[in-house]
């Protein structure tokens, strides 16, 4: 998993909940890396995940709302750093039609061993009409993948009620995300 | 939010992850830059070599292209050279058959010389349309406009179709509308081409009723239309009308002959003109071909090089002439027509031997051709105007005749800088040969034709400042008064060029500046004033090469330049009028009646005899529609058309009632 995610983890955790925090987390899971990230580095996501759930039991928060939390920091984190995606996109459900065949296409030119999830969509007719989002990776962080759509759409200030599906095929995380406009 | 901890092991554990993460990204952007610059390198030596390779494929290509432009230079050269190689002998076939005709033959012998004629004469044809139109493809051709007597020029034209269609039994009309201008800046010869060509199709797709021409004017659109009421053109076939080597259908060219590269040449030839031609047909009803163009009317007549004074009746007899000529055919026909004549004439090969002659003899004519081996016709002349090659001082100006093959403005330019007097166009037209030969001495009386055996000193050659008037004297033979004349001329129809030009200029009327600056090059060469000529052909040239009009400098200076010319020219004392005419004959009424029947029954006898009658009768007083009536007859003579001679003849005579 690239860098930028971990340090952006450590940046969370150290305005949240003290610097000191990401010390101790990092005396109970003992990472490889020693926790030393940088951005623009590469590191097992496994040792995300050990953190995150480390995270939990010290601020006692279950694990979803966590992740759920960074997906929100990460997503105002991407308006900051990649602004030109957003404003080319210029409305959410451009934007989330845009992740696979524009965003990640971009990514992979500068990192082509980046792992990414899959976020492939369609505009329903029927029942109702509604945009469905479908994120399918072999991380489950869907969570933050929810994290991601709602503060995109803070970023382009409108508002979504949003439904969600969540199964596992083999060692794919799937996770349906409907979004009507409110 | 908890304050950061003040814990030294905290702080020290914190300062190592800090190290150890910058050294990390270090490291990866060393291995980036590494990366990138490798792709550099790849990507440079990538496009080096696509460089050659682009510069490899353009020479091929440009190689491609100049084998393909020689290949096509070749085939053009090709067919030039063998049209001439075709033409040559076929012209001789001609002479010799116009000289045969002129003999006494029974009918058969006569019936059978008219269809040979006829035969070489198509043959010809056809072979003037393939170097037509591959000289067209090749871009060739150029358009010389000059001012032609429109009304005129129609009628001659039409004669041959006339008797065409009279003998086809339908009826021929002409028509020029009154609002057309007597003088039009024309290229005649590719003039003469469309319409005959249109006039000789819809004589041939006619069998009953009528073909007539017709010239309009609607502002300064002419349109010339050919309508007849023949077999039509079906409307799948009216597409392809104007496409080379098509005729409408091939039955068609099985029925009526053809090469079917007539239409397709005329059509070329209407562009050229910046013009258009259409048709409108319906089958078994009739055509109507029209061509529209934009014509300039002329203001001014070009000066000519030899000035003609027909009406004086000087003996072409006696008169001995150096025929310069490598081509046996073509010495026989022009011997026999010269000595038929009275004339004594003697024969070279090629310019050296041309000089061979006049080192030994003194000649009252030279009678030029140009391609020659040995030495060609340009540079024999050059010898003899400077009195190399061992020439006698007597020979220095005699008068010298092109014979030219190529009658393009480059190569007449090319004669008179070189001294020579004139031009005749093979093949051979006899009565204007014989005009051009009586000119030539035509300007001088008796006594003049003897003194010109001694080496012409004229004391008293005026000097005019900025004119060589020695050099425009020896065009008109030295005749001083004339040439002064001609010179005056020349300033009077130029001193208000600028004034023109201005207006050109306003109008943005290129085509006009172009005419007039064409017309001064050619006249103030002929007068001697070289820088003139110089100046106009300069400026000529930029306005047709240059987008924008030129600055107006140069019209300035060449204003400057004539109106000088002007000045001099009238600090010489020239009181004298304009070298006085010889006298007209007085004859009776009875006289020119005799003369007139005389004419008609030499018309189908001897034709040189006629012709001589005519001259004659022409140098009598006569009044103006008689002049008029005449002058057809001559030109109908010219063409060898006997039928419209006789019915012109008749005319006079009923005139004298």
């Amino acid at each position: 998993m690239k860098g930028i995610v971990f340090t952006e983890f450590v940046s969370m955790v150290e305005s949240q909940f003290g610097e000191d925090m990401f010390d101790d987390i990092l005396d109970a899971v003992q990472p490889k890396s020693e926790g030393a990230y940088t951005a623009v580095g590469t590191y097992d996501h496994q040792e995300l995940v050990d953190m995150v759930v480390e995270l939990s039991k010290l601020c006692d928060t279950p694990v979803p709302a966590l992740v759920h939390a960074f997906g929100l920091h990460m997503g105002k984190v991407f308006s900051e750093k990649f602004t030109s995606f957003f404003i080319e996109a210029g409305s959410t459900i451009k934007f989330l039609e845009a992740i696979d065949n524009h965003i990640h296409v971009e990514v992979r030119k500068l990192y082509p061993d980046a792992e990414l999830p899959v976020f492939s969509f369609e505009h329903v007719e029927s029942p109702t009409e509604h945009f469905a989002l479908h994120y399918q990776s072999t991380r489950g962080f869907a969570d933050l993948a929810l994290g991601l759509i709602e503060s995109t759409s803070a970023y382009f200030g409108e508002t979504f009620n949003i439904d969600r599906e969540d199964w596992v095929e083999g060692d794919i995380h799937h996770a349906i995300f409907r979004l009507t406009s409110a | 939010m908890n304050h950061a901890s003040t814990d030294p092991a905290r702080l020290i554990r914190r300062l190592e992850r800090e190290r150890k993460a910058r050294q990390e990204a270090e490291r990866l952007l060393e291995d980036k830059s590494r990366e990138l610059f490798a792709k550099h390198m790849e990507l440079e030596a990538l496009s080096q070599s696509l460089e050659k390779l682009v510069a490899k494929r353009t020479i091929e290509m440009q190689q491609a292209r100049d084998e393909a432009l020689y290949a096509l230079q070749v085939k053009t050269d090709f067919i030039a050279n063998m049209s001439h190689e075709l033409r040559t002998p076929l012209n001789g076939v001609l002479g010799v058959m116009a000289l045969l005709s002129e003999q006494s033959l029974n009918e058969q012998q006569s019936e059978l010389v008219a269809v040979a004629e006829a035969s070489g004469k198509h043959l010809l044809g056809v072979i003037n349309d393939i170097l037509d139109f591959s000289k067209i493809e090749a871009n060739k051709i150029t358009l010389e406009f000059a001012a032609l007597n429109i009304r005129p020029y129609v009628k001659t034209l039409c004669a041959p179709f006339e008797l065409q269609a009279k003998q086809k039994g339908i009826a021929f009309e002409v028509h020029v509308d009154d609002r057309i201008p007597d003088f039009l800046m024309v290229d005649s010869l590719r003039l003469t081409q469309i319409i005959s060509n249109l006039l000789s199709n819809a004589l041939k797709f006619t069998d009953k009723g009528s073909v007539s021409l017709s010239f309009n004017a609607f502002e300064d659109v002419y349109r010339i239309s050919v309508s007849d009421t023949g077999i039509g053109i079906s409307e799948a076939n009216l597409e392809s009308i104007f496409a080379a080597f098509e005729q409408a259908d091939t039955s068609i060219t099985r029925e009526f002959g053809g090469t079917g590269l007539g239409m397709s040449i005329t059509k070329q030839l209407v562009s050229m003109f910046g013009g258009k031609i259409n048709v409108t047909s319906e089958l078994g009803k009739g055509s109507c071909f029209y061509v529209d163009l934009s014509l300039q009317t002329a203001d001014e007549i070009e000066l000519y090089t030899d000035t003609v004074d027909p009406s004086v009746d000087n003996p072409v007899d006696t008169l001995r002439i150096l025929l310069v000529e490598d081509n046996t055919i073509n010495q026989m026909v022009a011997t026999k027509l010269l000595e038929g004549w009275g004339c004594n004439v003697s024969l070279a090969e090629n310019g050296q031997l041309a000089l061979d002659h006049l080192s030994k003899d003194t000649f009252d004519i030279v009678l030029m051709d140009l391609q020659m081996p040995v030495m060609g016709g340009i540079q024999a002349t050059e010898f003899i105007r400077t009195g190399k090659g061992g020439v006698l001082s007597e020979n220095m100006d005699v008068p010298i005749i092109a014979m030219t093959a190529h009658s393009s403005q480059a190569h007449i330019d090319e004669c008179e800088q070189v001294g020579m007097n004139g031009h005749i166009s093979k093949p051979i037209d006899k009565a204007l040969l014989h005009q051009k030969i009586k000119s030539l001495i035509g300007n001088m009386s008796a006594a003049e034709q003897s003194s010109q055996h001694e080496t012409p000193i004229n004391n008293s050659v005026p000097e005019i400042k900025g004119v060589d008037v020695e050099s425009g004297l020896a065009r008109v033979n030295h005749d001083l008064e004339l040439y002064l004349s001609l010179l005056q001329r020349f300033c009077k129809d130029n001193g208000d060029f600028y004034t023109r030009y201005e207006v050109c200029v306003e109008q943005d009327n290129k085509k006009s500046a172009s005419m007039a600056l064409h017309l001064i090059k050619g006249s103030a060469a002929n007068v001697g004033i070289e820088k003139v000529s110089k100046l106009a052909a300069e400026l000529e040239t930029e306005l047709q090469t240059k987008q924008s009009w030129p600055t107006l400098n140069k019209a300035e200076r060449l204003q400057q330049l004539i109106e000088e010319v002007k000045h001099h020219l009238a600090l010489v004392d020239n009181n004298k009028d304009k070298a006085e005419k010889a006298p007209l004959r007085s004859v009776s009424d009875e006289q020119i009646l005799n003369y007139l029947q005389d004419i008609k029954m030499q018309l189908n006898q001897d034709f040189l005899n006629a012709e001589a009658g005519l001259q004659e009768l022409l140098t009598c007083k006569l009044s103006a529609p008689m002049q008029g009536i005449l002058e057809n007859v001559q030109q109908a003579m010219a063409r060898f058309d006997t039928l419209a001679a006789a019915n012109d003849i008749e005319q006079a005579l009923e005139l004298l009632g």
